[in-house]
């Protein structure tokens, strides 16, 4: 694998719903073939630039790409309704594990899930839960 | 008292209409260091961080938490807490200590070390450092874009023109929170008319901003302020994990993200627990890194008023840029806000990233005049491109700008209009007459173009997000109305969203869409005759001004 | 996987605890500075402030409205007290009166409530419209910046904005009395034209972090929000 993989891996890169780059073209736009979500990252283009996050020794950006890849799967609306759910003051510890419960059921999103938890317990602890 | 005129005279230099303050730790007015800044310690247990900075575990505020959990390397951190805070400092400036090295001793010291480190440096020191630490090879630079009547077409001009001096980032925002999709769109569009590959973003509030990057309005975020201290970020309305997850929903849609923070908020924000700017700007920098973000806009941003009012308070500026290089992100160094009533002032704070250069010099050169500028005025505007490129060719430094010609500024300027008039007509939204794409070629800023029906304007954008509209429609409506190449621009821009090779530590497009980043050219600087050296071609560029004098014509 | 089966479990307990209705008891505050300056390890996230507050026992706490046509004014927590004066001097027994006379002058209904759990403009305008029978509300800070606001908004966004504070006039505060109101009404608003003054920064920024200092340091969760009768 090398970086920029957009140069030199550009023939196996797939869209979140298999497309490849050489199908997301004008004339594809044109005749109404590509639509916005034709144009999203997918779980393993994320895996991928992780990997290439660690090589770098920089183990904290592949960790978010990580908790991305999980997140691929989560429509927009949900995603947004989660973030705002985690800032302060704007759930109860229950609703919180309930969506951490949520992320692994659903989307299988461990990394994330774990993430929640711990903000759960630290906003009680600090007293910014509802 | 009899009167000396020269004091009198001295009275009147605008250097005294700035606003200064004596250093007063129980409200957080110190720069570099305060008597309550906590002592450097760590003890690890089980493979978990247990003391961080003289608290223990229990008594972690959740930024310490987020801090041990995930922003301190455990495998490193009790060799690199055992190095005195002075060798540290000393190795960072050494020119025989490669980069690499120095960021892996970094990523195992605390925040209270890093602020003592930091404390041994003197400017020029931390300029040296600053040359060797920057992440990416080559520096680049970042416009603001923006006017007073929110006026999308004015900001796509302004965005083409920007394009062409050389900006590979622009940013806009708003006056009236509803403009934003409007003008995201006609950012995106003008900053592609002017040059192939620039970045753009649109800095509102944080949902907001996301879901307009979802949209494919925007291809990078940068407007996700941290804090450093739990007060102040939870009136920014997030936590470090809160944040942690947006910056992965942005990855996850394949955006480039930074997030923003910077010396003085936690003062200006009325919570700075006594502890000294640096510190507490240091520790937003350790949860930037922890988030796993690749970058960070810093260096006091909009509070500089507060950060300049104290002594040494510019010098710890360029100290916090230097933290964010030595934990390995991408620093795009501020220098985006006026701060100084006077001319030497302000240019002598912008010299201390300007020549050693930063990912970006700016985060937000007023690409229009100031009075234009709804980050309420950079450091630099549009009225300075002149001095700023003068500057860059007395010193052969690159400053990410270049000289342009009348006729092409008025070129992309007329495209970028005519663009957006095109855009708006197909999806139906308001009209865009040639009246006022004439105006906005033409204009310096908002003082000389047409009024739009802002009433009008808003119920278009309601309309425009309630249909779904996304980028993918853009580069649609572009290719249906002749601007087939902009289209395809476009359609580029939204492709890296695709591979992500953009998401790696600062990288830039250049203009034929190639990443260029920190992972391909990372930063070489070992001392003179290594690293990156202004020659060839950009030094051309630069040195071909406009107003030479020409020895023939005498 | 190892780290999916315990967070799995640490769910189960935690839900169980939660609906059993026994919570873990909440760590105890490690910090004991009692708010004395130079004491104060932090760790009390601030809550504790040295300053000497204004006790507001026997204040009614602010209901929520039900009229309609109603407009709630936000203001800070050292407003009319500690702060007698916007940034640039205005006075704000004015300020408040302007704002509450263009609000009725379209015909709406004002009331004012002084926030004390937060000195943000923006949570201030947003816990007014909470309340306001019309669900729109104005946030107004001691030293001068205001926000009109919206109940279902993020926090953090805005129907609109006035952050140079500096830069205000009466004749401003009267305008937005009168959009806030345009607003409860359903009509199509006009934004109040924008100013910008480059180097506020310059000139105001040390004072405006001071002012909000003060107006910080009267900030009181336990006593949220109340109604303010003395505007």
């Amino acid at each position: 694998m090398r970086y920029p993989l957009g140069e030199y891996e550009k023939d196996s890169i797939r869209s979140k719903t298999g497309k490849k780059l050489s199908q997301i073209t004008l004339d594809e736009i044109k005749r109404g073939n590509v639509t916005a979500d034709d144009i999203k990252i997918s779980k393993e283009m994320l895996h991928k630039q992780g990997q290439v996050a660690k090589e770098a020794d920089n183990p904290e950006l592949a960790g978010n790409f990580e908790r991305a890849s999980e997140m691929v799967d989560i429509p927009d609306e949900v995603i947004l309704d989660m973030y705002n759910r985690l800032r302060p003051n704007r759930s109860t510890k229950l609703e919180l594990v309930t969506m951490a419960k949520e992320l692994i059921d659903n989307y299988q999103a461990v990394n994330c899930a774990k993430l929640v938890m711990e903000a759960a317990e630290i906003y009680e602890k600090r007293g910014i839960l509802l | 008292m009899k009167q000396s005129k020269r004091m009198e005279a001295l009275r009147r230099r605008p250097i005294n209409k700035d606003g200064y303050i004596n250093e007063w730790p129980e409200k957080g007015f110190v720069a570099m260091s305060s008597p309550y800044d906590p002592k450097p310690s760590v003890k690890v247990k089980d493979g978990m961080v247990v003391e961080l900075d003289g608290r223990s575990r229990e008594e972690f505020d959740f930024i310490d938490q987020f801090i041990a959990d995930y922003a301190i390397r455990v495998d490193r951190t009790e060799r690199a807490m055992a190095i005195s805070s002075l060798e540290i400092a000393r190795k960072i400036v050494d020119i025989n200590i490669s980069r690499k090295e120095i960021l892996e001793i970094v990523s195992g010291i605390t925040p209270a070390k890093m602020t003592e480190v930091i404390n041994y440096l003197n400017v020029v020191e931390m300029m040296m450092s600053m040359q060797k630490m920057r992440a990416r090879k080559t520096p680049a630079n970042q416009a603001h874009i923006t006017n007073l009547k929110d006026d999308p077409v004015q900001i796509a001009a302004d965005a083409a023109e920007g394009a062409l001096r050389g900006f590979r980032e622009e940013e806009t925002t708003v006056g009236i929170a509803r403009y934003a999709p409007f003008n995201a769109i006609a950012l995106f569009i003008g900053s592609q008319a002017g040059r192939k590959g620039v970045l753009t973003q649109c800095a509102v509030e944080e949902a907001t901003e996301l879901e307009l990057g979802i949209r494919g309005f925007t291809t990078y975020a940068e407007t996700m302020s941290v804090y450093g201290t739990e007060k102040v970020f939870v009136d920014g309305d997030d936590t470090p994990y809160s944040k942690a997850f947006l910056a992965s929903a942005y990855a996850s849609r394949g955006l480039k993200t930074r997030f923003t923070s910077g010396s003085g908020s936690e003062v200006l924000m009325g919570s700075a627990e006594q502890k000294s700017m640096l510190y507490l700007e240091t520790r937003c920098l350790y949860v930037t890194k922890g988030a796993g973000t690749q970058g960070i806009q810093n260096g006091s941003v909009s509070c500089i008023g507060v950060t300049a009012s104290v002594p040494s308070g510019i010098r710890e500026i360029i100290g916090e840029n230097l933290v964010a290089a030595l934990l390995g992100l991408e620093c795009a160094s501020s220098n985006d806000q006026s701060f100084s009533n006077s001319d030497i002032r302000r240019t002598a704070r912008t010299m201390l990233q300007f020549l050693p250069g930063t990912d970006f010099i700016f985060s937000g050169y007023a690409a229009e005049p100031n009075y234009d500028n709804l980050f309420a005025g950079s450091n630099f505007d549009a009225e300075d491109f002149d001095d700023y490129n003068v500057l860059q060719r007395d010193m052969q430094v690159d400053g990410g700008l270049r000289p342009v010609k009348e006729e092409d500024v008025i070129r992309v300027r007329y495209t970028a209009a005519k663009a957006v008039q095109a855009v708006f007509r197909y999806l139906g939204l308001t009209e865009v007459t040639d009246e006022q794409v004439e105006a906005v070629t033409y204009a310096h800023g908002s003082k000389d173009t047409l009024s739009r029906d802002v009433v009008a304007d808003l119920m278009a954008v309601e309309d425009l997000m309630k249909r779904g509209i996304t980028g993918v429609d853009v580069v649609k409506a572009l290719a249906e109305t002749g601007f087939e190449e902009l289209a395809d621009s476009i359609l580029s821009m939204l492709k890296q969203r695709v591979v992500g090779d953009y998401m790696q530590t600062s990288a830039i497009l250049d203009e034929e869409f190639h990443v260029v980043s920190a992972v391909n050219r990372p930063n070489d600087y070992m001392g003179p005759g290594t690293g990156y050296r202004v020659d060839g071609e950009r030094w051309e560029e630069i040195k071909a001004i406009p107003n030479i004098i020409d020895p023939d014509h005498f | 996987m190892e780290i999916n089966e315990q967070l799995i479990e640490q769910i189960a307990k935690i839900v169980l605890e939660q609906i059993n209705g026994k919570p873990e008891p909440a760590a105890a505050s490690t910090c004991t500075c009692g708010g004395q300056p130079g004491k104060c390890n932090g760790s009390c996230a601030g809550k504790k402030s040295p300053a000497v507050k204004t006790s507001y026992e026997g204040y009614a706490p602010a209901k929520k409205g039900t009229d309609p046509k109603e407009v709630v004014v936000g203001v800070g927590p050292a407003f009319q007290k500690e702060i007698r004066n916007t940034i640039n001097g205005l006075n704000l027994d004015d300020v408040i009166g302007n704002i509450k006379a263009g609000i009725e002058e379209e015909g709406m209904v004002p009331r004012v409530v002084k926030v004390l759990k937060t000195s943000d403009v923006c949570f201030m305008g947003l816990e007014a419209a909470k309340i306001s029978g019309s669900g729109i509300g104005i946030g107004l800070q001691s030293k001068g910046t205001a926000v009109i606001h919206q109940k279902d908004l993020y926090p953090l966004s805005n129907l609109e904005l006035f952050p140079q504070a500096p830069l205000m006039t009466l004749e401003t505060y009267r305008a937005i009395g009168k959009n806030a109101a345009k607003y409860v009404k359903g009509e199509k608003v006009s934004p109040i034209e924008g100013q910008n003054d480059p180097m506020v920064r310059a000139k105001y920024q040390v004072k405006a972090a001071l002012m909000h200092i003060k107006e910080t340091e009267q900030v009181d969760v336990s006593r949220p929000i109340i109604e303010w009768t003395e505007a």
